[in-house]
């Protein structure tokens, strides 16, 4: 964010809160939203992080619109998927030295209010990874069938990674430096968040669960994947293992 | 032989030598498995009774059908190829995009862009004080 600016025009902020947020950055993965999109910068913008917009090959006006907030807009040339957007946002992040990388969606599920708490166990540098929870937190007007996925989604990721946890499958996140570096996002697509916790597990990171809200409305649940989508991502994810 | 072994032998057999041929040069394994291929539906031609003598064995009732099943296989070990060629493929798309997108950084409007660089900015200073 514009360090200049933020000093000048907010004398209440405290310098640890200031540093704070320059250590942090949100990388947000856009594909066709320039509607929603706006709504999620407004908020995020008021905040005063560091945030970077990775336009996913969108055919809308995603670009354009990302550019009129005082953020950093890569575009992907052609639509490669959330999992390689949101890789290319988080090495953009690391080239400028961030400490902190949170992952947010774009059409307004995530409430910017809760990045301080998501972010405070891994600046503290008492966890690698803070992973938002919308069943610890909560989850509004969330689908019976989504529910029942995500429930399925749980205890698959307790078989295999033997991770024990209250939700999957939320984009809502945070890292450390030292986490986003080693951690390998091969998958492009929607498998990159079980590639995730396959890789948190595999490298034996420290990670805590933090109580978010998640907010469904009609036109995400249209946009988003479906329920039998779980399927798709499972296919995926042997693909991955198949062809490294 | 009849006019189909005819016909089709010796352009089996000008697959079989280019395959080989292919395999000896470029050590391909998938040259050689064509290779089999080619000369099993040769050996197949030339002797028609072998498909239903093998077919027999193997339980399967009629040569037609060993030769039917064969080839499903053959189809499903193609596609699993080309479904594994076309995931490597995207793989690589994504890398090239995504070094387009790190290049070309673009700072919205109100962003201290001095803050913050580019790609090949950061690989120029790493250059730099490299050879300092």
């Amino acid at each position: 964010m514009n360090r200049d600016s933020l000093t000048s025009t907010d004398h209440s902020v405290s310098h640890q809160l200031l540093d704070k947020q320059q250590a942090v950055w949100v990388v947000i993965a856009a594909f066709n939203e320039e509607s929603r999109l706006q709504e999620t910068l407004s908020g995020l913008c008021t905040e005063g992080w560091n945030i970077v917009v990775v336009d996913d090959g969108s055919t809308d006006a995603t670009f354009q619109n990302a550019q009129q907030f005082p953020v950093w807009v890569l575009q992907h040339p052609v639509n490669c998927g959330q999992g390689a957007a949101l890789k290319t946002g988080i090495n953009f992040a690391l080239q400028q030295g961030a400490d902190v990388i949170v992952t947010f969606d774009a059409d307004g599920q995530h409430a910017a209010s809760e990045i301080p708490s998501l972010v405070d166990p891994v600046l503290s540098g008492d966890v690698d990874v803070a992973l938002g929870s919308r069943f610890l937190g909560v989850a509004k007007d969330i689908p019976w069938l989504r529910q029942l996925t995500l429930k399925l989604g749980i205890q698959f990721t307790r078989l295999t990674s033997g991770l024990k946890l209250t939700d999957v499958h939320n984009g809502f996140r945070a890292f450390s430096r030292k986490a986003a570096e080693i951690i390998q996002i091969r998958q492009p697509r929607m498998a990159h968040a079980s590639e995730i916790l396959e890789e948190i597990a595999r490298l034996q990171m420290k990670y805590v669960e933090v109580p978010v809200t998640i907010t469904y409305r009609m036109e995400t649940l249209e946009k988003g994947q479906s329920s039998l989508g779980a399927l798709k991502i499972t296919g995926h994810l042997l693909a991955g293992r198949i062809w490294k | 032989m009849n006019l189909f072994q005819w016909l089709i032998i010796p352009l089996l057999v000008c697959l079989m030598g280019w395959e080989l041929r292919a395999f000896i040069h470029r050590r391909q394994q998938l040259r050689l498995a064509r290779f089999v291929v080619w000369m099993l539906a040769a050996v197949l031609i030339l002797y028609p009774n072998l498909a239903s003598v093998l077919a027999h064995t193997l339980g399967i009732g009629r040569g037609t059908d060993l030769v039917l099943y064969a080839f499903m296989l053959c189809t499903i070990c193609v596609l699993f190829h080309l479904y594994g060629k076309q995931f490597v493929m995207s793989r690589n798309l994504v890398e090239l995009a995504r070094r387009e997108a790190l290049r070309t950084p673009a700072a919205g409007r109100g962003l201290d862009r001095r803050s913050v660089h580019s790609t090949s900015e950061l690989n120029e200073q790493q250059t730099e004080g490299g050879g300092e």
